[in-house]
């Protein structure tokens, strides 16, 4: 099997696995107690704190463990709650964690605005600027879309919803640790990212808050993440995120530069072909949205699936009726495109032999069928 | 009620699960369909491949299928 859907899921880097092993066999103490056997967890959680901090540009206690990215967005979203400020601004490519907590957020009163893309997928900061208002509590913007790998100008845009007073989050679960991300560069008050997106374990994340941003707590119960996220902390799976954030950010400019070789692979093995590759120039590496005109994604990722590859798509067949995902729609994608889309999304583990077999694949399905 | 559609390549009449998979491999709009035994040639994979398949969308509830 060729795996090439990191964008879902990527594989767990085994140097991520063996520094989670101590704390589910012999390290199992409860990092709260206060006896010395809890003390290595402890460490362990304080230690991987200081990591992801120091990869990001921000200070330990700015970093909060949740259970992901999407438990991270929505604390991000439910949890700004400015006195006298009503009104959210989100991207209208975010990803569902954000989009539905934004309509949670509708349901209790709020009001959200939503700021198209260009065609590329990229949001222009004039955009946001003409729906800012005096009452804009948060904007959110994702810092590289899913779908299309497209990175959003996030400094221009957290600078515009400062300029109103507005806090403004980014949803990073796409880029951290595949693009360099450095909190106070970008400057954002709230970011989002997850474990399983950077070659860690499932079920683990955090929310970065800068300091001094009022945010409610997440989740009562006890004194963990200093009260703000109550919970026993999943000390392995800290461990193990750490880990492998620390591996990716190691060898980043190495394997962006080898994911951009196999993208000039399989976007020339598809020459001659009648498709479109969707997203801007400066994306997530690796992350390859494309679109063959009449044809059915779907149908394409079940056929590769049957050829021993697996990929995604951007449009999906539920009983008969194709949905067009609301990313395409958003970037304005005539139908008869989208509906042809899928997603080839590498990574770090992917080899030049396994792209040119996902190349040939491709190339005979989708030719066959146009 | 399963369309009267016989398979191009043996004309074998086909079952509602065959139809169904020859519209989710080969696109919605598709104009040809294959049973089993000949799909399974033309892609280069196993019959059982194609029932395991049949399986996923069954159980993800897509309700072209239901033999």
């Amino acid at each position: 099997m060729i795996y090439a859907d990191n964008a879902a899921t990527t594989r767990l880097d085994p140097a991520a696995l063996e520094a989670m092993l101590p704390y589910l066999k012999e390290e199992y103490a409860n990092p709260s107690q206060p006896y010395s056997f809890a003390r290595k967890a402890k460490k362990a959680i304080a230690g991987a704190r200081e990591t992801i901090a120091g990869i990001l540009g921000a200070e330990p206690e700015e970093i909060f463990f949740t259970s992901g990215g999407t438990e991270s967005d929505n604390w991000a979203i439910k949890g700004t709650n400015p006195v006298g400020r009503n009104h959210i601004v989100a991207g209208a490519m975010e990803h569902h964690a954000v989009l539905h907590a934004c309509e949670a957020m509708k349901r209790q009163g709020r009001e959200v605005s939503y700021v198209p893309p260009e065609r590329d997928g990229t949001i222009l900061p004039e955009k946001l600027k003409s729906l800012l208002r005096e009452d804009t509590a948060l904007v959110t913007v994702q810092l590289a879309n899913n779908e299309t790998g497209a990175i959003e100008p996030i400094a221009s845009l957290a600078e515009a919803a400062h300029e109103r007073g507005a806090f403004f989050h980014t949803d990073a679960v796409q880029a951290a640790g595949h693009i360099p991300v450095n909190v106070k560069e970008l400057g954002v008050d709230l970011l989002s990212a997850s474990a399983h997106k950077f070659n860690g374990p499932k079920g683990i994340g955090f929310l970065y808050r800068k300091t001094g941003i009022p945010l409610l707590p997440y989740q009562d119960g006890g004194a963990q993440e200093r009260g703000n996220r109550a919970g026993t902390e999943n000390v392995a799976a800290i461990a193990g995120m750490a880990r492998a954030l620390e591996i990716n950010a190691g060898v980043m400019e190495e394997t962006a530069e080898r994911l951009r070789a196999y993208e000039r692979i399989l976007l020339g093995a598809l020459e001659g072909m009648e498709f479109r590759y969707n997203g801007a120039e400066n994306h997530v590496p690796g992350n390859m949205s494309l679109s063959f005109r009449g044809l059915d994604g779907e149908a394409i990722l079940h056929r590769m699936d049957l050829m021993g590859v697996a990929i995604s798509t951007g449009s999906a067949c539920t009983s008969g009726r194709t949905t067009i995902s609301h990313v395409l729609k958003a970037m304005g994608m005539p139908e008869e495109w989208a509906r042809g889309t899928v997603r080839v999304s590498l990574g770090r583990f992917n080899t030049e032999e396994e792209v040119r077999t996902i190349a040939g694949h491709l190339r005979k399905i989708a030719g066959e069928a146009q | 009620m399963t369309e009267m559609i016989n398979c191009e390549g043996c004309g074998s009449r086909l079952g509602r699960d065959e139809i169904a998979l020859n519209r989710k491999l080969n696109g919605l709009e598709t104009e040809e369909f294959l049973c089993l035994e000949c799909m399974a040639e033309e892609f280069g994979v196993t019959v059982q491949d194609l029932e395991n398949k049949i399986e996923d969308f069954k159980e993800s509830g897509c309700t072209l299928f239901g033999d």
